[in-house]
């Protein structure tokens, strides 16, 4: 085995499993694969999907090593710069937006990073429109969550005798399948879970309850009321067990069961996975979650799509939802946006990119791959992994995080931090140095009251997002990732086999989905887990997102919801 | 032709289908182990997707198909598919009676596991079993086996779905 290089962290899940980058074995290329660190007390050297393809970004072919400006009068056509010109251009485009500039920043880059661009926006270009992306299921949990919750890392989580776990934890983040499932051998750790239908977890658990796509929240409120304790956000006040129960989907039988795993336990745990479009109403089951734990002696691991997203809740203090930022420039009261190191493009539906790039005077596009954003903006400024520029994470326990830097990084391509201040220099300023919120307490404990569930459909099946898809959020990576792309090149719609036959489908054949106004061709998967009256397909596919409904909250986002959906053969293959 | 001496690798990649959560974490692992040429098959039972890994025969059925030689078992015990040779005519899918090789071509060749024979012989485990979240995959040879009482499914070799004939 060839030698390895020091390691770094994968950000793509809040677990931060350690990575490191050794050269190809087979030698000849300067490609890199991932080497595990197999003394780590979490991981003990274990890799998910999502860690195999870090490395991957080092040598993407669509890795962006140049700056780029657009040739007038031409759609995507681009010329390369010296990344010096494109800062003095992109500079000058925002001194003229002023405050009709917006500013999006990825939540996914070290805390630090997404700081200095805050403080960029507000002091530089003096915009209020500044926005984090985050994941909608981790802002919302992140908000939900009461910021006393005891909390538990994965490392700690085999001391618990009974584990309640809400979501696919064990698709969406399989590391922490390993220390319960050796705990579950060797000390009898009791697994109970929860989701919309059997999921990974299902087999290994002895209480399972399926809720409706929304009931989560409702279910653990029943479950705080059966255990003597309210449910955070006053939503549940003066409503029966039984009532909750019935609005989770799930019998007053089914939450007494978890209830009585609860009680028995000594060092009880609760593990909340939420999948966007699979679980709905998360602040309220975060809430209620934290609830539970503090009245219990529970203890509660939150798992979160992106690595720092309790950074990014620090660091993004007031700022507003970024989808404020993404409603301004359909409002085209915002006509300058610079996207660092958000592929915002990829959020909205394809037919809805021509109006909003109209919209826009100048698109600033920070990226690290070539992706949608950059193809459709004036500016391409290359940008630089957090594995080649080190940083500072918090961990899902608000822990600090040192991500170390592995290699440099290529051409021109600049940290987020390193790009705001090359832009606040060419803009006749200099950034002060930002103080970092210390913690994201200040965001949490504010639950959004769920609503009320939908009607079960008469004619359609009720679409639920998969959770078992080699998912990077967004779908910003899944299509261009290699082995995401190569698992599933084209979205499947999972079924029900007597549902594919009551509908006169073709069980391996292609479908339209049509759903929210939206519609998508998708490959048929029969599927014995999804129930019928339901499917699932990922909402990590450009096309695929929009059918799903979105729920706006007061003044904190919104959340991807379950949708009623019709499939029918493929009319046009 | 069958290579009868003892390996020098002894160990198998054993599946312990109590354990395997369907993360295909493994597959990724291979995949980018192996320039973009995954070896770890799935077979989907009603349960979900669990991997499929060569067994690295005694007498390789692949080997005997292959028209063209692609395919021999080396001294270590490990049954390889040379990729300046292979043609990807697919005799190798159809022979094997565990359906571990993978039907789908890629990059114009059938994939093949190697057992990650280089890591192997240096002292370390297939990247599938490295990686492996849930700590289903193991590398174990036959004598840990039988000490640890451990029930293999692999005496049938009938039928056609590819997970049922392990």
């Amino acid at each position: 085995m060839s030698e390895s290089v020091t390691g770094t962290r994968c950000l793509f899940c809040s677990l931060m499993c350690p990575v490191a980058f050794a050269q190809d074995p087979s030698g000849g290329t300067e490609e890199m694969i991932a080497h595990y660190v197999a003394d780590d007390p979490v991981t003990g050297g274990r890799l998910c999907f999502r860690g195999h393809a870090l490395p991957e970004m080092a040598t993407h072919p669509l890795r962006l090593t140049n700056a780029e400006l657009r040739v007038p009068g031409q759609t995507q056509r681009k010329t390369p710069v010296s990344v010096h010109e494109a800062l003095e251009a992109a500079a000058s485009r925002l001194m003229e937006a002023g405050g009709r500039a917006a500013v999006l920043v990825d939540g996914n880059l070290p805390t630090e990073d997404i700081a200095c661009a805050i403080q960029f926006a507000g002091e530089v270009v003096k915009t209020k429109r500044v926005g984090v992306y985050l994941p909608d299921s981790d802002a919302a949990m992140c908000r939900g969550m009461n910021p006393d919750t005891p909390l538990i890392s994965p490392a700690e989580i085999a001391g618990s005798d009974v584990i309640l776990i809400m979501g696919d934890a064990f698709a969406t983040h399989p590391v922490v399948s390993s220390a319960i499932l050796e705990a579950r051998v060797a000390r009898k750790l009791r697994i109970v879970a929860g989701d919309c239908m059997p999921n990974h977890v299902a087999p290994f658990a002895e209480t399972f309850v399926i809720t409706r796509p929304d009931g989560a929240a409702a279910l653990l409120a029943a479950l705080c009321k059966q255990l003597g304790c309210e449910p955070g956000g006053n939503w549940a006040a003066g409503r029966e067990i039984a009532e909750l129960a019935e609005t989770a989907g799930a019998a007053a039988a089914d939450v007494k069961a978890l209830a009585d795993a609860i009680t028995g336990a000594k060092s009880p745990a609760i593990v909340l996975a939420p999948v966007p479009g699979r679980m709905s109403n998360v602040s309220a089951a975060a809430a209620a979650a934290s609830s539970l734990c503090t009245a219990r002696g529970a203890r509660l691991m939150p798992l979160f799509r992106y690595g720092n997203a309790v950074g990014a809740v620090a660091a993004m203090g007031a700022s507003r939802p970024w989808q404020d930022c993404l409603q301004a420039v359909r409002d085209r009261t915002a006509d300058t946006l610079l996207a660092v190191g958000v592929d915002i493009l990829r959020l909205v539906p394809a037919k809805e990119i021509a109006s909003l790039r109209r919209g826009l005077q100048t698109l600033i596009a920070a990226s690290l791959l070539r992706n949608r954003t950059a193809a459709h903006a004036d500016i391409v400024l290359p940008m630089a992994a957090t594995f080649e520029t080190g940083g500072t994470a918090q961990s899902a326990n608000g822990k600090g995080v040192e991500i170390n830097a592995v290699m440099p990084p290529p051409g021109g391509a600049l940290s987020a931090r390193d790009l705001c201040a090359g832009l606040a220099s060419a803009m006749g300023r200099a950034l002060s140095a930002g103080s970092q919120p210390a913690t994201a307490a200040s965001y949490q404990g504010r639950p959004d009251a769920p609503a009320a569930p939908a009607s079960s459909p008469e004619i359609g099946l009720q679409l639920v997002a998969r959770s078992d898809v080699p998912d990077f959020d967004t779908g910003a990576l899944s299509r261009l990732m290699a082995w995401p792309a190569f698992a599933e090149p084209m979205p499947e719609l999972h079924m029900n086999a007597s549902e594919v036959k009551r509908r006169g489908l073709a069980p391996r054949g292609r479908a339209t989905l049509r759903a929210n106004g939206q519609e998508a061709v998708v490959q048929l998967c029969v599927d014995a887990n999804v129930p019928e009256g339901m499917a699932a397909v990922s909402e990590a596919f450009e096309e695929t997102r929009p059918l799903f409904r979105e729920r706006r909250l007061d003044g904190a986002g919104i959340e991807l919801c379950w949708s009623e959906a019709d499939v029918t053969a493929e009319t046009n293959p | 032709m069958s290579e009868t001496a003892e390996p020098t690798i002894r160990e198998r990649v054993i599946l312990d289908m109590d354990r395997c959560v369907g993360c295909r974490s493994c597959a990724a692992a291979c995949f980018y182990s192996h320039r973009g040429m995954p070896n770890v098959a799935y077979g989907v039972i009603r349960e979900g997707a669990l991997p499929v890994i060569c067994r690295q025969c005694e007498d390789p059925a692949c080997v005997e198909a292959c028209p063209v030689d692609a395919l021999r078992r080396e001294p270590s015990g490990v049954v390889r598919r040379s990729r300046m040779l292979c043609i990807g005519c697919g005799s190798c899918v159809y022979a094997c009676p565990f359906g571990v090789i993978h039907p789908d071509l890629e990059q114009h060749q059938v994939a093949k596991c190697d057992m990650c024979e280089e890591r192997v012989l240096a002292g370390g485990v297939p990247h599938c079993v490295s990686t492996c979240t849930s700590g289903a995959l193991r590398f174990e040879n036959a004598e840990s086996l039988e000490k640890n009482k451990v029930l293999l499914l692999s005496g049938r070799t009938s039928g056609e779905h590819a997970f049922r004939r392990r």
